[in-house]
Order: C-alpha cells, then sequence, then structure tokens
C-alpha cells in the first residue's frame, strides 16, 4: 500500500505506508483518517528536503521502533552515527537543518537525534565565539552578565 | 531586505532543538554552550549540571582550596553554596567525593530533583587547611595525655613513625578525644545523607562506594533503608556498607529492581517471601545453597544474577539442593547468570540447575567441564553470549575440543569468548555444520593439525636433492604428500567453517604451543586463508602463536581484504620475555603499517 505526500512546492512523493508512517505525524494521520487515497499536504517540507528525509526513511523501513529507555545516565553519545547516516549527513548546513527541522515537524525521532548529533559534532572543541560565528547567533549577555556565568560554571572548562 | 529566515537560525531559535542538541555533549563544550546566548544558556544549563561529580572536571582544584578563597578566584564555601542554591535544581546524579559538597548539597535547600546519588568517602579528599592541620599535629607529635610517662610518650611516637611509612595503616593507640571527634564527623555525615536522601522524592538509586568500607564504624542506620522504602521510584542500590541479612533488606524495599553488594560478608537467611520486582542481584560473595535455591523460587521476574560461587555447609546440603531443585523449582525467567569461580561444586549446581533456566542467554563462568557444557547447549537453546575464562590456580583442566558443541548446538550466539578452550580441525569432517551463523565474536584455538615441517617446494627440493635409493626416495614423496594431503583439507574445512561465519567483526585466533601434540592453522594464502574474504565485517583479528608462515603475501591479503579492520594481534614482538628479537617479524611488521597505517597492534596474552 502506498500514500501520497505533497512537498509545500506542491510536488507528490507516491510513497510505501511502512515507509510513510517512520514519521510518527503521518502515521497518526493515516489512523486518524482510516483507509483513504487523499494525498498527504506536508506545508512545512519542501521537496528538496523530503526527497532526503524519504531517503532516510526507506533505507531504516525495517528498524525496530525506538522504545525509550530508563536508563540512569542519559547522557548521551554523539561518536555512535551509523556509517550510512554519517554520509547521508554530509549535506551543507542549511540543509542539515532543513532536515532537522522536518524531522522535527514530521516527528522522526532517529532522524532527528543523527541529525542532532551530527550539530553537536560540529560544535565540539569550539569556544562561544566560534559557536556563535558558525550559526550566526547574536550574543545578547551584558559583560557582567557573562563574566558572572563563566564564574558559575567554569568548573567545567577543559584545562 | 531579505525576509527569509535561514534554517539554522529557525531551528537553533527553538529551546528544544538546542537542549536535544545538547545532551549529546560533555561538560567542556557544553561550558562553551551556555555562554552563547541567553536562549542558548536556558537551552543548555540543564545539560550542564544534568551530573555533577564532584571528582572530575575542575571540581577536584576548587574544593581543595575552597578555604583559601583568596588563590581560588574567590570560590570558597559561600560562592559553592550559592552556585548550588542557583543550578541544584537542574542536578538529577550527584557523586560525592568531598565533605563540603554533601553539606551544601543539603543545606542550599534547591539539590531536590536527584535521582541517583553516589557516595564516596568524604574524608579521603581533604582541603589545603585540613592538609595544613594535618600536618601541623604530626609535627608536634601526640600530645602528652596527663598521667603517661616519657617512656610512653617514646614509645607512641615510635609507633606514629612506623605507621608513616606503613601508610598510616597501622593506626597507633590513638587518644579518646580523637576517636570521638571522627565519629562525630561520621555520624553527621550519616545524617546529613540520611537527610539528602529524604529530600529528593524522587530519587531512584543510590551507590554507596566502596571506599566506604575504610569508614569501619560508619554503619548506615536502618532508618536509611526505611527511607529509601517509603520511595515509590526507589530501583537501584549499589550497597558496599556491610549488610548482615540480605533477605530482610531486599523485603524491606519493595520497589527495587537492581540490587548490588560488594561486601565480602554477605550473610543470609533465605528469602520467605517472593519478591517480583527484583530483576538483578549481584553478589560479589559466594551464596550458599539454602540462598541460591530460595532466589530461584522467590525471585519470579529475575532477570541477572552475579555471583562469586556457591558456599557448601555439608555435602548434605548440596544433595538436599539438587532434590529441591528436581522435584520444587519452576523454570526461570532468568537470561544472565555470571559465576565468579567454578570449582567441580558449581559445575554440578549448575548443572542441576540448568534445566531451570530455558531463557538463559549470556552466561559467563570460569572453566566448565564437558557434560555441563553439554547439557547446557542441550537446555539453553537462547544462548548468545558465552564467556569462559580458565582460573589460573584451578588443577581443572579445559575439556577438549569443547567449543565445538557451542557452534553447532547453539544457533543465536553471538558471541563466544573463549580464548583458551579448543576446537580439533580433525574433528570437523563428519558433516556437522556450524550453526551459530550470527556470530559476532569469536575467540579459540584450533587444534589438531599437524604442524608441516617443509612446504611443497622444499618437498621437491629434498627429492631432486637426494640420490640413490629409489624406494626410499617414493615411500618419502609418499608419505610427505599424503601428510600434505591431509592437512590440506583440514586446513579447507576450518577456513570454509569460518569463511561461512559473515557477521565476525572479531576472529582472534590463537595458538598456545604448550598445548601437547597439536599444531594449529598454518595461516598462509597456500592453505586456503583466501576463503576468509567473506568476513567483511572484520574489524579484529588475532594470530597470535600461528605466525611462522604468515608473509608480506598474506599480509597484503589482510590489508586488502578487511577494510574495517582496526586491531590486529600476532605481529606485535611478543610480550613475553626470554623471546629473541626477530627481523624478519619486524620487516612484516613494517610492512603491514605502510599499506594500514590505521590499523594498531597488539598482542595477545590471555
Amino acid at each position: 500500500m502506498t500514500v501520497i505526500l505533497v512537498s509545500s512546492d506542491n510536488q507528490d512523493f507516491k510513497v510505501d505506508k511502512e515507509v510513510a508512517e517512520r514519521s510518527i505525524l503521518i502515521k497518526n494521520m493515516l489512523e486518524d483518517v482510516g483507509e483513504s487515497d487523499s494525498p498527504i499536504p506536508l506545508p512545512n517540507v519542501t521537496s528538496a528536503v523530503l526527497t532526503k528525509v524519504i531517503e532516510y526513511c526507506e533505507h531504516h523501513r525495517n528498524d525496530p521502533v525506538q522504545v525509550p529507555e530508563e536508563t540512569d545516565d542519559p547522557r548521551k553519545r554523539s561518536n555512535d552515527i551509523e556509517e550510512w547516516d554519517m554520509k547521508f549527513m554530509q549535506v551543507d548546513q542549511e540543509m542539515l537543518f532543513e532536515i532537522i527541522l522536518a524531522a522535527n515537524y514530521l516527528d522522526i525521532k532517529p532522524l532527528l537525534d543523527v541529525g542532532c548529533k551530527t550539530v553537536a559534532n560540529i560544535i565540539k572543541g569550539k569556544t562561544p565565539e566560534e559557536i556563535r560565528k558558525a550559526f550566526n547567533i547574536v550574543n545578547d549577555f551584558t559583560p557582567e552578565e557573562e563574566a558572572q556565568i563563566k564564574k558559575e560554571n567554569e568548573w567545567a572548562e577543559d584545562r | 531586505m531579505d525576509m527569509t529566515r535561514h534554517p539554522s537560525e529557525e531551528a537553533l531559535g527553538l529551546l528544544e532543538l538546542v537542549s536535544l542538541i545538547s545532551s549529546f555533549l560533555d561538560p567542556p563544550d557544553l561550558f562553551s554552550c551556555v555562554q552563547v546566548s541567553r536562549l542558548w544558556n536556558k537551552a543548555t544549563v540543564p545539560s550542564l549540571w544534568h551530573t555533577i561529580n564532584d571528582n572530575e572536571n575542575q571540581w577536584p582544584k576548587i574544593l581543595k582550596a575552597h578555604d583559601y578563597p583568596r588563590i581560588n578566584n574567590g570560590k570558597d564555601r559561600n560562592w559553592i553554596r550559592a552556585t548550588f542554591t542557583k543550578y541544584g535544581a537542574w542536578i538529577r546524579v550527584l557523586s560525592i567525593n568531598w565533605r563540603v559538597i554533601l553539606e551544601v548539597a543539603h543545606f542550599c535547600g534547591s539539590c531536590t530533583h536527584i535521582h541517583t546519588l553516589i557516595l564516596s568517602n568524604p574524608f579521603k579528599n581533604k582541603t589545603l587547611l585540613e592538609e595544613q592541620e594535618f600536618r601541623a599535629i604530626r609535627r608536634r607529635g601526640p600530645r602528652a595525655v596527663p598521667g603517661t610517662g616519657l617512656v610512653a610518650l617514646a614509645v607512641r611516637i615510635a609507633v606514629d613513625r612506623i605507621s608513616l611509612f606503613g601508610g598510616g595503616s597501622i593506626a597507633p593507640e590513638t587518644p579518646g578525644e580523637r576517636e570521638a571527634s571522627l565519629q562525630q564527623r561520621e555520624w553527621a555525615m550519616t545524617n546529613l545523607f540520611h537527610r539528602l536522601i529524604q529530600q529528593n522524592q524522587g530519587l531512584s538509586g543510590v551507590r554507596l562506594s566502596s571506599t566506604l568500607q575504610d569508614l569501619q564504624t560508619v554503619d548506615f542506620p536502618a532508618s536509611i533503608y526505611d527511607t529509601l522504602a517509603s520511595k515509590r521510584r526507589f530501583h537501584v542500590l549499589e550497597n558496599y556498607a556491610d549488610c548482615n541479612d540480605l533477605g530482610a533488606l531486599l523485603e524491606m524495599l519493595p520497589h527495587i529492581r537492581y540490587y548490588s553488594s560488594s561486601s565480602w560478608t554477605v550473610s543470609s537467611s533465605p528469602f520467605q517471601t517472593a519478591l517480583p520486582s527484583l530483576q538483578a542481584l549481584r553478589l560479589q560473595d559466594c551464596i550458599d545453597t539454602l540462598l541460591f535455591a530460595s532466589i530461584l523460587q522467590h525471585l519470579p521476574n529475575l532477570r541477572s544474577l552475579w555471583t562469586g560461587g556457591f558456599r557448601v555447609a555439608t555435602p548434605y546440603c548440596k544433595e538436599n539442593f539438587i532434590h529441591e531443585v528436581k522435584n520444587n523449582i519452576k523454570p526461570t525467567t532468568l537470561q544472565l547468570l555470571y559465576l565468579g569461580r567454578t570449582t567441580p561444586l558449581e559445575d554440578e549446581m549448575l548443572r542441576a540447575t540448568i534445566p531451570c533456566l530455558p531463557d538463559l542467554r549470556d552466561l559467563t563462568s570460569g572453566n566448565l567441564d564437558e557434560i555441563t557444557i553439554l547439557t547446557l547447549v542441550e537446555c539453553c537453546r537462547q544462548l548468545e553470549t558465552v564467556t569462559l575464562s580458565v582460573d589460573q590456580d584451578s588443577a581443572k583442566p579445559v575439556p577438549y575440543n569443547a567449543l565445538s558443541y557451542f557452534l553447532e548446538g547453539c544457533p543465536r550466539l553471538r558471541v563466544l569468548d573463549a580464548s583458551r578452550y579448543t576446537v580439533d580441525a580433525t574433528q570437523l569432517e563428519d558433516g556437522r555444520v556450524w550453526v551459530c551463523r550470527d556470530l559476532e565474536v569469536l575467540k579459540c584455538q584450533i587444534i589438531g593439525i599437524e604442524r608441516l615441517l617443509q612446504t611443497n617446494e622444499e618437498i621437491h627440493g629434498t627429492i631432486s636433492t637426494s640420490s640413490g635409493d629409489m624406494s626410499w626416495f617414493l615411500a618419502g614423496q609418499q608419505s610427505a604428500f599424503h601428510v600434505q594431503q591431509q592437512s590440506q583439507n583440514w586446513h579447507h574445512q576450518v577456513y570454509g567453517r569460518l569463511g561461512s561465519l559473515t557477521k565476525l567483526t572479531t576472529l582472534v585466533l590463537w595458538w598456545d604451543p604448550v598445548l601437547e601434540g597439536a599444531g594449529s592453522l598454518d595461516f598462509t594464502l597456500e592453505t586456503g586463508m583466501g576463503q576468509l574474504s567473506t568476513l567483511t565485517r572484520l574489524e579484529v583479528f588475532g594470530f597470535d602463536g600461528m605466525t611462522s608462515r604468515v608473509g608480506p603475501a598474506e599480509l597484503t591479503w589482510i590489508a586488502q581484504s578487511w577494510p574495517r579492520l582496526c586491531l590486529l594481534y600476532g605481529l606485535k614482538p611478543s610480550a613475553t620475555p626470554m623471546t629473541e628479537v626477530n627481523l624478519a617479524k619486524d620487516a612484516l611488521r613494517a610492512q603491514f603499517l605502510a599499506l594500514r597505517p590505521d590499523v594498531r597492534l597488539l598482542t595477545f596474552h590471555p
């Protein structure tokens, strides 16, 4: 069984239901609507991004569904990205964030995690100023606030 | 003006996304993140303060000097307390090794959302001030107590000196006043810890570290366990403090799922009532047969059990246990079993128990005898991971060719880590296949192949140079040919079976030359190692002890056939003393590293 997804720029994508249901948003929509052939509009996702997202879902169509783990140490690792996913994420920075936003909107947790791990790997080893520069972020702290935050947290500094 | 927003700005403007990204980072990088902007600060502070271990990062440096704020950039007790007041509510895991952190965590009032508390001996770490006081006492020598004479003083100083050299473990008779102050401090510590437990309603785990054993006098009062019992989410207790009665303690904590004890003095009455919530039990010490029987009987949902071994008071106990298991114990849910030692007693107990363990997936133990292994393979059809070591002190022999039972009988096997155990190549012929197609890790010894003294060319060489008696010549040729044929056949059998295990990521073969009457694989292209080209997932490979014929061609083949290889055992000079320098091996090593600089070379000495 296939479903039709419509991107924001009005392109149709014919996808196996099993693949589309990697997205919890779509899965819930299909469950609510029941048997229906009507296309599903995704106004937040462009065709370029949707192509990538479908590629990911196709590759991971048989993965077991992620169960949120109940562990005592939820500090997760960012160096455990699979080889295929790593290659899949080798895109320019704007596309990387487009994929993250789409995964967030479509509720595809494993894709969202892989995207965020990739961003975490970009952040590693950077100073605050380098992070701001890399992502175009404005420093809205006063110098006093900045100094205080630094003093309160410098126990974490790598020296 | 460009009105479109960049996706990076949109994504990094969402609190929940920045927060998710931060969950994959460690403190030094999170320290950068909290300084980026207001939004980033709000999103990443919870990750930075999630886990606080006061023995890591810059904490020891700060805490050691907190008595001297001037050399510590103003980070004194007040600063620590103010910081904890501000950020303490984010702490979920707190590991306490310093007294001041224990005090601040309680008194700051905001550490109330902790789910895991870890306590080590907070007297071990000394601040600069405490160290100075300690040195001053040493310099002054013990104060003369009124009523003791000069001789007694001299003896005490001498004892003090001795204890100084001995690391202070032989404590001199301390004056009563010091003893009292120490007791007071320990009592205050226990009290603070108890209050900290009380103020964290959502507490799910407590770990009392092994260093607490140094505090012989600290006895956790039953009231602490009472408090823990009142918490509905309390699931994990790692207890290094002595526990007088395990059964009684666990019955007190009805929600507990994991209990671990490193104390060597476990004494316990058997469990009387069922504890359905307990899923994992880790006991360092050996347990007696009655307790073991009650574990199998009264813990209906136990998945994992670690124990040092079994203890038998009288032969009758063992017979009694075996009778009990056969007649009164139903199949259990146990999936993981770890046995610290395996004397013939453990073999016998295990053999009796195995039929009750249909779900067993993971077994770690010492040397098991052949009948136990056979019973295991027959009854535990779910076995996935088997780790067998050999106790160096034990006189028990390693059963011959025992790994074949696992390889031929356990279809779900993923890990077979038994480098002291053997597979006999000459026994592979009769058609039994290796059924464990999902095997990822195999560590073993291949034995039985007689080491060929000569290679093909050498045989021909001998033949052509020998002159005279033709019949001797022919007989020699025939027997050499026969041995070679046989050896080739055995090699083919072994490589064929290994090559069929295409999911292998670790294959460590080694050969212990001490083994009598058996050679191992000749690891060469000529004998057919090319059949292993199917093992494309291989990351770790080992051939220690079998390296005599591995040459440049073999190493080139390895370098090209296994792109994921990152560890190689067998090329590094042996770590054993007395082995001669092998120049040929040095050259091979250099050749291989030139081809694959990404591979680490190690030597394997189990």
